[in-house]
């Protein structure tokens, strides 16, 4: 009785109001929320985590194994999905089901930022919110490109992904983490090759990193700083050596969302304390 | 779990060791089983589509739902039928294997056929694309599960060749050739995911987590004929089997062409292994425990045991999948966590039981 | 009729068998006789098809390299000396691997295997897990099972093989005797049988022809009295040995004779 009610409910609503909206990617869960759409969420990934308050939505697993039927069972009317999102047979079974599943650009960017908030705010039909919120990002990017601007030396950051077993996985070329290195007015002391990578006690050392950042993180891909110090090639580094060493919340480093301005600054203040000082 | 109940028994005396009249009951106890658990599987699922609707809707000429036709037709009925014949292939496999290297312990899984299809899948996936693009338009979708099963035949034959000499195969050479061989698949593969760009990461990220959510008809497609001819072929390598188990010599006595049912059973397994492989990733104590539970149960007649194992292995793997799907739902489990969950403790409870029986 | 002829065989590189050659009739129990490491078994061996070797061997008139394994295991049926395998069989369900071809198609098959155990004395014993018998059990079950093979010893005019490597090794003298009596009569069904023997004396009272043989050749082939006298065996086996005449039958019996008495 209720379902059939629900999808007379659901004929007659125009297409315009989409209130059953699945969420995949924690990026875009947190532009949802930030154009203040949150109430029409059903559903988000495994990657969703911010805000808190996404974790009380039913979780369909991560982004690149979803369940065609776990995704049909919220009833959705609209997924908005970041590029990586799938499998394609589970995206097929969406069209065929008449599910829009949009996918939309995971490029790490702060353009790519621009266009992420336009397209979610157009897609849930928020183009005002969407152009405030752009409007208060770009305000807040440039703020930052006039703190960055005021560094003469660029500092060489290395941005370590994982740790596990001793064995460094570091970012090198276009990456997320390397956007945000830039971003924060450093360079990546890694730009020889693109992707993440395990990497070579010789190459750490040559590299010689002015700072690291890492991801605060638990388990055996962690680094504390003590074992920072005792690993044969970090230890060597000038970041180590100054205990130059940043840990950040990892979606909030590489989110590439809503609070990306901030989380540059942030990184900027950590790499460039004195300057952060005399900037405000 | 029909199979257990027999479990204590040993053979029946009245029938003075004829155990094929219990051997056939079993079978027809087995088809009724996966019979219930395929309705069970069509009619159970996250969206809450209930088959007996669907089912009065068509017999009724009422029309259905676009939801209901989706959920049937295009997620439970393709994953059903893929639950089956990956089932039947693993179970299958294991139970020619175990023949053929005379051992209750060689299981494509164990003994790195599976880590070889894997190869062969991640290669199709990671360097598929260089191939020339007339043979690539020729291969397509059959592409990934062809090359699964050329690396599990490989694999197959490699490890046939090591541990068999003069008839009769080493068990411990052949462990140790398994380990061996898996491990060299293993890093083979390490090194195609370390030059693999970030399409094809996303590629072998869904086929590696050994699941049936990404079932398809046209994946089905692409490996069913594999799967399929490899569980029709098994039943003619019944006889052979069954002599091998006396050694290759009694076996060509009884009038087995040892060579050539040697060379299809090798076949067969690499076929099923591979295609299943490719299909859903890493499943695994599927091929190991199935078979044994059928040994105990009906005895070691391949004759019984290669069409039991087709039909408790689909039963057993469309049941895992239900659990797999149902309880984190709306996410899944993947497919081989549930597998091991339950088959690593069976086994071990076997072996246990059964050390007599078990020996090496 | 059995003939294997001209027989070179290696093992390892070593000529084992030089230019050895038997011949065997329907009807009649051949025996291969000969110290350890003659060539005895080899020479079954190569005749069953089991070692590499040059020369020809020709079962009823027909090249057995011609012939395809259904077709061979329809003629003959060989028992291997040791028996294995691999998984808990029951004695019955090993038995029943002999049924083949067209004995598998008889209205009475299903009784077969119960009655080739009765004639081997293993009547209740189909039951049992094969694993679990003891030695001389297994081997009888073994029997059992490739009797059942060649279970008529004459099909439309054609005789059977039955080829045994030692069938008495592992018995006592009661199953020793049961086992010789029941090749002898398949052979005197029209069947015939080969079989490598240990025991002189059980060959004596059992053999209508005996294939003796030494260092890879046949020393002398024919009837018991022609083969088994003093001077062959004494040469044969290295020791003195002596051949003496049963009162009653007209058959011998071999006894060692002691150096010093000797």
């Amino acid at each position: 009785m209720i379902r059939a009610a629900l999808a007379t409910l659901m004929l007659i609503t125009p297409a315009a109001a989409q209130d059953r909206v699945v969420v995949i990617g924690g990026g875009l869960a947190e532009i949802v929320y930030a154009l203040g759409q949150d109430h029409r969420l059903v559903g988000r990934d495994t990657t969703a985590s911010f805000p808190p308050a996404v974790n009380d939505l039913p979780d369909v697993g991560y982004m690149r194994a979803l369940s065609p039927e776990g995704l049909l069972q919220l009833d959705p009317d609209l997924i908005l999905a970041s590029e990586g999102a799938g499998p394609l047979e589970t995206i097929q079974i969406m069209q065929a089901a008449d599910v829009p599943f949009v996918q939309i650009t995971e490029a790490p960017s702060v353009d790519a930022v621009m266009e992420r908030v336009e397209m979610v705010a157009q897609h849930l039909h928020a183009q005002d919110a969407g152009a405030a919120l752009v409007a208060d990002l770009r305000a807040a990017f440039a703020t930052l490109a006039h703190q960055t601007a005021q560094v003469t030396v660029p500092q060489r950051a290395m941005f370590v992904l994982s740790a596990q077993g001793g064995r460094i996985n570091a970012a090198g070329r276009d990456t997320g983490a390397s956007a945000m290195i830039e971003l924060a007015g450093a360079v990546n002391a890694f730009d020889d090759f693109a992707g993440y990578r395990l990497l070579t006690d010789e190459s750490i050392a040559a590299a010689a990193p002015d700072v690291i950042v890492m991801m605060d993180r638990d388990g055996d891909h962690a680094l504390s700083d003590a074992e920072i110090a005792s690993h044969p090639a970090l230890g060597l580094t000038p970041a180590a050596q100054n205990g130059q060493i940043i840990r950040m919340n990892g979606i909030y480093l590489l989110g590439f969302g809503p609070r990306t301005a901030q989380a540059a600054h942030d990184l900027h203040k950590a790499i460039y304390p004195s300057l952060a000082h005399q900037g405000g | 779990m029909v199979a257990l109940s027999f479990l204590s028994r040993g053979p029946d005396a009245a029938v003075a060791g004829d155990r094929a009249p219990r051997a056939r009951a079993t079978l027809a106890a087995l088809s009724v089983f996966v019979a219930g658990v395929s309705l069970l599987s069509l009619g159970v699922g996250a969206a809450g589509v209930s088959l007996s609707d669907v089912a009065w809707k068509l017999a009724s000429g009422e029309a259905l739902s676009l939801r209901e036709r989706v959920v049937i037709f295009d997620i439970r009925l393709p994953r059903l039928l893929t639950g089956l014949l990956v089932g039947a292939s693993l179970a299958v496999s294991g139970a020619v294997m175990q023949g053929l290297f005379r051992n209750p312990l060689a299981d494509p899984g164990i003994v790195g056929v599976g880590a070889g299809a894997g190869l062969g899948a991640v290669l199709a996936i990671v360097l598929g694309g260089m191939l020339p693009a007339a043979l690539l338009g020729v291969a397509g979708m059959h592409l990934v599960p062809l090359a699964a099963f050329l690396g599990g035949w490989v694999t197959t034959l490699v490890l046939y060749r090591v541990s068999t000499r003069r008839g009769r195969t080493s068990v411990a050479t052949m462990l140790l050739a398994g380990i061996a061989l898996g491990a060299l698949a293993g890093a083979l593969t390490g090194i195609l995911v370390y030059i693999a760009d970030d399409q094809q990461l996303r590629d072998l990220t869904f086929w590696g987590l050994g699941s049936l959510a990404g079932a398809s008809w046209a994946k089905l497609a692409a490996a069913a004929p594999i799967m399929g001819l490899a569980l029709v072929g098994a039943p003619v390598l019944a006889r052979a089997l069954n002599g091998l188990a006396l050694g290759e010599g009694a076996a060509a006595h009884m009038g087995i062409p040892v060579q050539r049912m040697k060379n299809m059973a090798i076949l067969t397994v690499a076929a099923a292994t591979g295609a299943a492989v490719a299909v859903s990733g890493g499943i695994g104590f599927i091929g190991i425990v199935v078979p044994h539970l059928l040994r105990l149960a009906i005895g070691p007649d391949h004759r019984f045991v290669l069409p039991a194992a087709a039909l408790l292995g689909a039963g057993l793997l469309l049941l895992a999948d239900m659990i797999a799907r149902l309880v984190i739902a709306p996410a899944e489990l993947p497919i081989g966590i549930v597998t091991a969950v339950l088959g690593g403790p069976v086994f071990l409870w076997i072996l246990l039981r059964r050390r007599g029986i078990v020996d090496m | 009729m059995l003939e294997a002829l001209n027989i070179d065989a290696a093992l390892g590189g070593k000529p084992v068998l030089q230019n050895a050659s038997l011949r065997a009739q329907a009807g009649q129990l051949t025996v291969i006789v000969g110290p350890n490491g003659s060539g005895k078994t080899t020479l079954l061996r190569a005749i069953t098809g089991d070692l590499a070797h040059s020369g020809t061997v020709r079962l009823n008139a027909q090249d057995t390299r011609k012939l395809p394994a259904w077709a061979l295991a329809e003629l003959r049926a060989v028992l291997p000396q040791a028996s294995q395998l691999a998984f808990p069989f029951t004695v019955h369900e090993v038995v029943r691997f002999g049924l083949v071809g067209a004995t598998a198609l008889r209205a009475d098959a299903a009784q077969l295997p119960g009655r080739a155990l009765e004639r081997v004395g293993l009547a209740g014993y189909g039951g049992r897990y094969f694993q679990e018998l003891s030695g001389g059990e297994q081997a009888r079950a073994q029997l059992a099972r490739v009797l059942l093979q060649v279970w008529q010893p004459v099909v439309d005019g054609v005789p059977r093989w039955l080829f045994l490597d030692e069938p008495v090794a592992a018995l006592d003298i009661g199953h020793q005797l049961q086992v010789m009596a029941l090749a002898r009569e398949f052979a005197r069904a029209g069947g015939g049988v080969v079989a490598v023997m240990h025991d002189l004396n059980l060959t004596a009272m059992f053999a209508d022809q005996i294939t003796l043989m030494l260092d890879g050749q046949v020393l002398a082939q024919g009837s018991v009295h022609d083969v088994l006298t003093d001077a062959h065996l004494s040469r044969a086996y290295g020791c003195a040995l002596r051949v003496s005449a049963l009162p009653r039958a007209q058959q011998v019996f071999i006894l060692p004779q002691a150096t010093e008495i000797a």
